[in-house]
């Protein structure tokens, strides 16, 4: 059995603050951040500069915020105008009631 | 002083580990401080060290480690971090766990427990009740308890029975039911519970749904009808008898459940109440589940997604004019 130990380097959502991962956890080599670890080497290797991996950054956040933007503008749905249809071909749905 | 459904259940490990050395906890997270994804065996690993063990995040080889075990003496309990998860453990717990003993004599003494059901803004992958799934697979008995005191005794109960247990408690209840105090016996298992008498229409279910149809007994008393409930607590081995024999007092057969409607436990209730009770009905019998989707993120929708008291009394009117 190949046993690989990773870490998640945030909690599951708001509700965990991770505080269960103690410093000396996060001193462990798995425990280093891979994106980290890809952009030095992406640096090292003179694939691209640091400028060029900011701006992916940036352009990565903006498009995390307006996709929040956009669900939190959208009405709520209500069950009453929801289809409740799971597949793609509707002639084919089997109707419960 | 008072105890929620959860803390039965922790209570409940705490006793089975004090009082049998062959039991150990199995899970992720369940070691350690963190005491797994709901805290149902918070403390247990310093009380009881080497008996509540992390795994790796692999349902499968959870399962079949504990097998394993089991086959070797051992009186395992698998924690599932939600019901859900069991679907990647299905073929350890089907094919092998569930087929064993017919196979070799051999029974597989294992408990798994599911933390099942549905909660707000819990969506398709956390919410799922799965009980007629296992329900419907041979060598399996699946419990769904419905009260703290059931949580505690059918859990106990569960370790004990030489055969595969899926333990399917609610999520819901875990915070919302309370009790005085632990009971000291139970019901056992397969013996369902008359939750309250009425002489016109049968509500048979189970789990959390159980708590929606007092509600709407309590609604409809004021009504002028008297509801009876039947807490199924178990959906296998099911207790047609006692469905029957309020079938027979009422003449009405509502069935509530909270899994997907395809083959589920109210789909097997009816089954067999239309077989081996016809004559007793004075009413095409009906039953209710979440809709044949997947589990909605949105309040709006989960809210109806799954049967609620509004729901369950609006089919329970139409049922008793009839």
């Amino acid at each position: 059995m190949v046993v690989a130990s990773i870490l998640r380097l945030s909690g599951h959502g708001e509700h965990d603050d991770a505080s269960y991962v103690t410093d000396e956890i996060k001193r462990e080599p798995f425990a280093r951040d891979c994106l980290k670890v890809t952009e030095h080497t992406i640096v090292d290797l003179k694939l691209v500069d640091t400028e060029t991996l900011a701006e992916w950054r940036r352009d990565a956040a903006t498009q995390v915020d307006v996709a929040i933007s956009t669900a939190q503008k959208e009405a709520a749905p209500e069950g009453d105008e929801e289809d409740w249809c799971a597949i793609s071909t509707r002639d084919l749905v089997d109707s419960l009631e | 002083m008072s105890i929620t459904y959860l803390e039965a259940i922790r209570e409940a490990q705490a006793k089975l580990l004090r009082d049998d050395e062959r039991v150990f906890i199995y899970g992720q997270d369940v070691g350690g401080t963190f005491g797994g994804a709901f805290k149902a065996t918070k403390g247990l690993a310093k009380e009881f060290p080497g008996r509540v063990l992390n795994t790796p995040i692999s349902e499968d080889a959870m399962v079949g480690t504990a097998i394993g075990a089991a086959m070797h003496g051992m009186r395992p309990i698998v924690e599932m971090q939600f019901a859900d998860f069991s679907s990647t453990a299905l073929n350890q717990i089907l094919n092998n766990a569930g087929t064993h003993y017919w196979r070799t004599d051999v029974p597989i003494p294992i408990t798994v427990r599911l933390p099942s059901g549905g909660t707000k803004g819990s969506g398709p992958f956390h919410s799922q009740s799965m009980e007629s799934i296992y329900a419907h697979y041979p060598g399996l008995i699946v419990m769904t308890p419905a009260t703290v005191e059931d949580a505690y005794t059918m859990l106990i109960e569960a370790v004990a029975i030489d055969d595969p247990v899926i333990y399917c408690e609610h999520k819901y209840l875990y915070y919302h039911l309370k009790a005085e105090k632990l009971p000291t016996e139970g019901l056992p298992t397969g013996k369902a519970r008359i939750a309250r008498e009425g002489r016109d229409l049968t509500i048979a279910t189970y789990s959390a749904m159980l708590h929606e149809a007092l509600a709407v007994a309590e609604q409809l008393a004021s009504e002028g009808f008297e509801i009876e409930v039947v807490d199924l607590r178990s959906v296998k081995p099911l207790d047609t008898n006692t469905v029957l024999a309020s079938v027979a007092r009422t003449g009405r057969l509502l069935c509530v459940g909270e899994s997907f409607p395809w083959g589920s436990a109210t789909a097997e209730i009816i089954a067999r109440v239309t077989a081996e009770g016809f004559h007793l009905l004075d009413a095409a019998p009906q039953r209710m589940n979440a809709k044949d989707t997947p589990i909605p993120y949105h309040p709006n929708l989960w809210s109806v997604h799954r049967p609620n008291a509004k729901e369950i009394a609006r089919k329970a009117r139409a049922l008793l004019r009839e």
